[in-house]
């Protein structure tokens, strides 16, 4: 098993009031999937993404990938676990804008200790399997949205992770282009047999996963496959 | 290689992209550090001079033997000569001579009387024609020779055989240049304005007849130093002083560091404000890059990287900066050092010129190093915050308003800034510093950081009243900037800091400049009341004038339309140095017969002024009126006997009362003219004073002093209200340094104001999209930047008057009067209430022009997109 989330809690205070976000879930995901999770605002998706990246601690819980429990880790463990195992999509695409578009997608492992020259031919082939190859030296401000969050996939796949977490990937998208990128993702799925959760609120970028995982109220509400 | 990468990648980057901001800060950190070393280079160079000038006077001598300004009987010098254990012992005049109509000291010249015949076993010299020293007897037979330093004459355009004319103290005299010397042994003292001429032409031309100022000593070969000093004070007895050369640079280095510690006191807080500038913009700079951190940190940067990526960025700037800050500092100490040198010499009544600045390759490297560290230091907190910041909380978006935390953090930063003042109120107040010096630069570094930390509490106390009283007009633009003032209290907070600290410091200094200019100048006007100074050439305000023979006095008298003051018939003073107990005190020394002042007006302070005053010339035992600082070091109090070592012997004087004057930091004392001459055997007066016969006109007065006796003497004639005037302007002059510390303060300041204003419109991009977007025009975007400008300007300087008035009245009391042992009264410098405030909202104005500019000019939907 790829992931094991077990019983996993998250709370937090607002004010005087304290938010129970995630109230016990559990789940598991093998390799190959391609999940997609969903559920109403305030429903704890994108706090168990978190969680499952490592981007915050449980309350309670665990949460394993490939046998190592994560939510038991330090800071500085997190980090290179997140650098070597994780990669991430973000909504608003998070490249850094003195970058090029090359430089962006090998940033994960410029972070550890590699010199561009090594990682170049990989981050080539990614923006090549992109369709950016040509884009490589632009900056992001000279990108468009689509362009740029395929850069943030390719980087996101540089280090070979073993599992990639996407936050709303279309969120800040056209739906053409969104669409796109879906297909980008499944057929990237498909292709190197890459884990992928996806956290979205919109169903038909949902049915791009083989499986669906509804959260409401931090409760898993259902787990079903595509 | 990590860490580097991540420097490459991502800080180098950063820099490239905004190179402005890059600059602002480098600029911060040059200008930070140039006054400061601006400051050291004129410290060090002074000290230097002066322990270069005493090492080229005393050449070979192990030992000195001298009994202050007035001299020792010549007759002495048998007596050091026959001391066993004295090779040789050479006698030497010292005197200070004036080119005619000099009314600077800096007209002024060090005239060496030396015999020749015996010089060359104690100093050297070296002159472009060396028969004159070789073969003095040429240089003997012609009564009018001098030798002059090859730097003097080119600066005055003097050659061989030239004549010049100086001021002695039987009036003017024509010298011929026999010789040149070059910068070499005795010629490299006191900065090259320096003359040597026969010992027996000195001693008649300087008032020094059958005197000696000083006697050289090499003792033989193996003579214990020691010993032959402890032998040679015993045999010379009290009122002589027998020194090393060392003892003198260590007394000189003495008296320099009470008044250098001032200088170093602003200077260091101008470094501190830069310093908060470098914190400030790295601070900033955090926030603006929140976004960016979060997503490195998500991709795996731990948290020593963010750290090392902040600290080496500011390495960079740091190490371009004091670079920078080192050659501003070596140009600024050129300007400066003229109006330093001054400053000291007027407060210390003693003569300085700096041979050559010196910046040595090691005060580079000490300049560099620390002006890198500090600026590391000062990086640390910001760059350890950024490490703390979590990948998601940053990468949400960012919110204006304070969370809990923040607010709970922004309210302990108020408690800290007021209790830094508190400490620092407590420290002056109670003197900590005497018990462990670091207190000292604790509590003036807390004086700035809690100024920092308190007064951004107060702007926003000002900005909510003053949003109640423009709430009912009809200003919407306005309005808005208020708002958006109260509702981002961090960003608020960092612009207020960044200008508010230069204003402070201008607002101490303000305190502390008119401190010392109204308690100066409220004496001047209560004590003096004569009318017209007669003296010869050079500087009246500080005594640095050649002293003439007081047998002028009846000539003078004889001038139609001049009174003498009081009950007498004119009054001579002598102005003189005198050591006490390793101090350099002032000696006045009043005519007994017609006082200086009249006795009503005797700055006599507790008790009858006008018995205390009188019963200095009545009494019959020697009696001497003196200041506090005098009675601190003496030990003594009013009523009790105080021994003074005059050249007589040890003669004790009764002290009848207690005076303020400003002649001195270290003391000063009144005598009866009479007595001082009588123990001092100095019958010479530096100034005469006198009243105007009611009806005469002074231009009158001046005129027949000129026409009878002031080509004769070179005298000077100025009236009282040229001599307040002087004073005045002396004590502006002694001011001028802190002239440019203000203004580096404050281009710190706009530099860090600049700075946090453009960051903040640019984390308001969105914001101002959205504006433009719903209709405000360019005009009312750049309007409102504007306004936001202005306010934290007018606010930061209210702010900066009220905690800046409030350390410079701690400061004036406490700390400058145990510093420079003067009576300070505080006074608040009402003129520059106005001007801090039209500074700070000029500097504010300036400041917020560019940001505003940007923010008319953005684009609409880029501005909404802007992420």
């Amino acid at each position: 098993m790829l992931l094991e989330v077990k019983s996993l809690e998250k709370s937090y205070t607002r004010g005087e009031e304290t938010v129970h976000a995630l109230r016990g879930v559990s789940v598991e995901i093998p390799d190959g999937q391609f999940v997609s999770i969903m559920g109403p605002s305030g429903s704890g998706k994108s706090t168990l993404l978190h969680l499952m990246g490592g981007l915050d601690l449980p309350s309670k819980g665990d949460v394993i990938l490939r046998g190592e429990n994560i939510a038991r880790m330090n800071d500085s463990e997190l980090s290179l676990f997140r650098r070597q195992k994780l990669g991430f999509i973000f909504q608003f695409f998070n490249l850094l804008p003195t970058l090029s578009a090359l430089e962006n997608v090998c940033l994960p492992r410029l972070l550890g200790n590699e010199s561009l020259k090594k990682i170049e031919p990989k981050g080539k082939e990614l923006l090549s399997m992109m369709g950016l190859l040509n884009r490589m030296n632009h900056k992001p401000d000279q990108l468009s949205g689509g362009e740029m969050q395929r850069v943030a996939i390719a980087r996101a796949l540089i280090s070979d992770p073993l599992l990639i977490l996407a936050d709303e990937p279309t969120g800040n998208l056209d739906t053409k282009t969104g669409e796109s990128i879906l297909s980008l993702l499944r057929d990237m799925s498909k292709s190197t047999g890459k884990t992928i959760v996806m956290v979205t609120h919109d169903p038909k970028a949902a049915s791009y996963g083989n499986r669906l995982l509804k959260l409401r109220d931090g409760v898993l509400e259902s787990d079903e496959t595509l | 290689m990590r860490r580097y990468n991540l420097f490459r990648y991502i800080g180098l980057r950063h820099l490239s992209a905004r190179p402005s901001r890059a600059i602002l800060t480098t600029l911060g950190v040059a200008f930070g550090i140039s006054l400061y070393v601006a400051i050291s280079i004129i410290n060090h160079s002074t000290k230097n001079s002066m322990r270069e000038s005493i090492e080229a006077v005393s050449g070979k001598a192990r030992l000195s033997v001298s009994a202050g300004v007035a001299g020792f009987p010549e007759s002495r010098l048998e007596e050091i000569r026959t001391t066993p254990g004295v090779k040789s012992a050479v006698p030497l005049i010292e005197a200070r001579a004036f080119f005619e109509g000099a009314t600077e000291s800096a007209d002024g010249l060090q005239i060496m009387g030396v015999d020749l015949l015996q010089e060359t076993s104690v100093r050297t010299y070296k002159a472009t024609d060396q028969k004159i020293i070789e073969d003095p007897l040429t240089f003997l037979n012609q009564p009018d020779s001098i030798i002059l330093t090859e730097a003097l004459a080119k600066k005055r355009g003097l050659a061989i055989d030239s004549k010049i004319s100086l001021s002695t103290a039987l009036g003017v005299k024509t010298f011929t240049v026999r010789g040149l010397l070059e910068p070499e042994g005795a010629a490299r003292a006191y900065g090259g304005s320096l003359a040597i001429m026969d010992i027996d032409g000195a001693r008649v031309s300087f008032g020094k007849e059958n005197k000696l100022d000083r006697v050289d000593i090499v003792p033989t070969d193996n003579a214990e130093v020691s010993v032959l000093q402890t032998r040679l004070r015993e045999k010379m007895g009290p009122g002589y002083w027998v020194e090393r050369p060392e003892s003198q640079n260590e007394q000189m280095d003495k008296l320099l560091d009470s008044y250098q510690i001032i200088l170093t006191f602003f200077s260091s807080l101008a470094l501190l404000v830069g310093l908060f500038l470098v914190m400030n913009s790295i601070s900033v700079s955090i926030a603006e890059r929140r976004h960016e951190i979060g997503t490195l940190r998500a991709l795996g940067a731990p948290r020593v990287s963010m750290v090392t990526l902040f600290v080496v960025e500011v390495f960079g700037i740091g190490l371009i900066g004091s670079a920078l800050g080192a050659l501003l500092g070596r140009f600024l100490a050129v300007r400066l050092s003229t109006q330093v040198t001054q400053s000291v010499a007027a407060q210390l009544q003693m003569r300085i010129d700096i041979a050559k600045l010196e910046f040595t390759s090691e005060n580079i490297i000490f300049t560099l190093v620390s002006g890198t560290l500090s600026a590391v230091i000062a990086a640390l907190i910001p760059a350890l915050k950024s490490a703390r910041i979590h990948p998601l909380e940053s990468m949400r978006r960012h919110s204006e308003s304070q969370s809990p935390e923040e607010e709970n953090r922004s309210r302990l930063m108020i408690i800290a800034g007021f209790l830094l003042l508190v400490f620092m109120t407590c420290s002056m107040i109670l003197q900590w510093s005497k018990l462990w010096i670091g207190i000292d630069i604790i509590s003036k570094g807390s004086s700035v950081l809690g100024a920092a930390l308190f007064g951004p509490f107060l702007v926003f106390l000002f900005l909510k009243a003053f949003r109640r009283i423009t709430r009912p007009l009809p200003f919407p633009i306005l309005r808005i900037s208020q708002g958006n003032l109260m509702r981002s209290r961090k960003r608020t907070t960092a612009n207020v800091m960044a200008l508010m600290v230069g204003l402070f410091l201008v607002m101490l200094i303000s305190c502390v400049r008119s401190s010392f200019h109204d308690t100066l100048t409220n004496w001047l006007d209560r004590i003096f009341v004569a009318d017209v100074m007669v003296g010869s050439n050079g500087r009246f305000i500080n005594a640095d004038v050649q002293p003439i023979k007081d047998s002028i006095l009846p000539e003078l008298l004889k001038i139609k339309g001049i009174r003498p003051i009081g009950e007498g018939h004119g009054a001579g003073s002598r102005i003189v140095p005198f050591q006490f107990k390793g101090a350099k005190l002032a000696i006045k020394a009043l005519d007994h017969y017609a006082e200086f002042y009249e006795y009503r007006n005797f700055p006599v302070v507790d008790g009858d002024r006008i018995s205390t005053a009188r019963r200095l010339f009545e009494s019959t035992e020697p009696s001497l009126l003196a200041t506090q600082s005098f009675l601190d070091r003496a030990g003594k109090k009013v009523g009790e006997l105080v021994d003074l070592e005059t050249p007589s012997g040890a003669i004790p004087f009764r002290i009848l009362g207690k005076i303020v004057d400003y002649a001195s930091s270290q003391g000063v004392i009144y005598l009866n003219r009479a007595v001082y001459a009588r123990y001092w055997n100095d019958h010479l007066v530096t100034v005469f004073v006198f009243s105007l016969e009611s009806g005469a006109r002074f231009e009158d007065v001046k005129a027949s002093i000129d026409r009878e006796l002031g080509r004769k003497w070179n005298l000077v004639t100025i009236s009282s209200r040229e001599f307040k005037d002087q004073m005045q302007s002396a004590i502006e002059r002694s001011f001028a340094y802190t002239r440019a510390i203000e203004w580096i303060a404050l281009l710190v300041g706009l530099l860090g104001l600049l700075n946090t204003l453009l960051i903040s419109v640019m984390e308001r991009t969105r914001e101002i999209g959205m504006l433009r977007a719903i209709g405000s025009t360019r005009f009312q975007i750049s309007k409102m930047i504007f306004f936001e400008a202005i306010l934290q300007g007018f606010f930061g300087a209210v702010v900066a008057i009220l905690l800046g008035s409030y350390v410079g009245k701690l400061f004036v009391e406490y700390t400058l009067s145990t510093t420079l042992g003067w009576e300070i009264d505080y006074h608040f410098p009402k003129e520059a209430i106005l001007n801090t405030i039209l500074i700070g909202v000029a500097v504010a104005g300036v400041a917020g022009f560019f940001p505003a500019r940007r923010a008319a000019q953005l684009q609409i939907t880029e501005a909404l997109d802007y992420e």
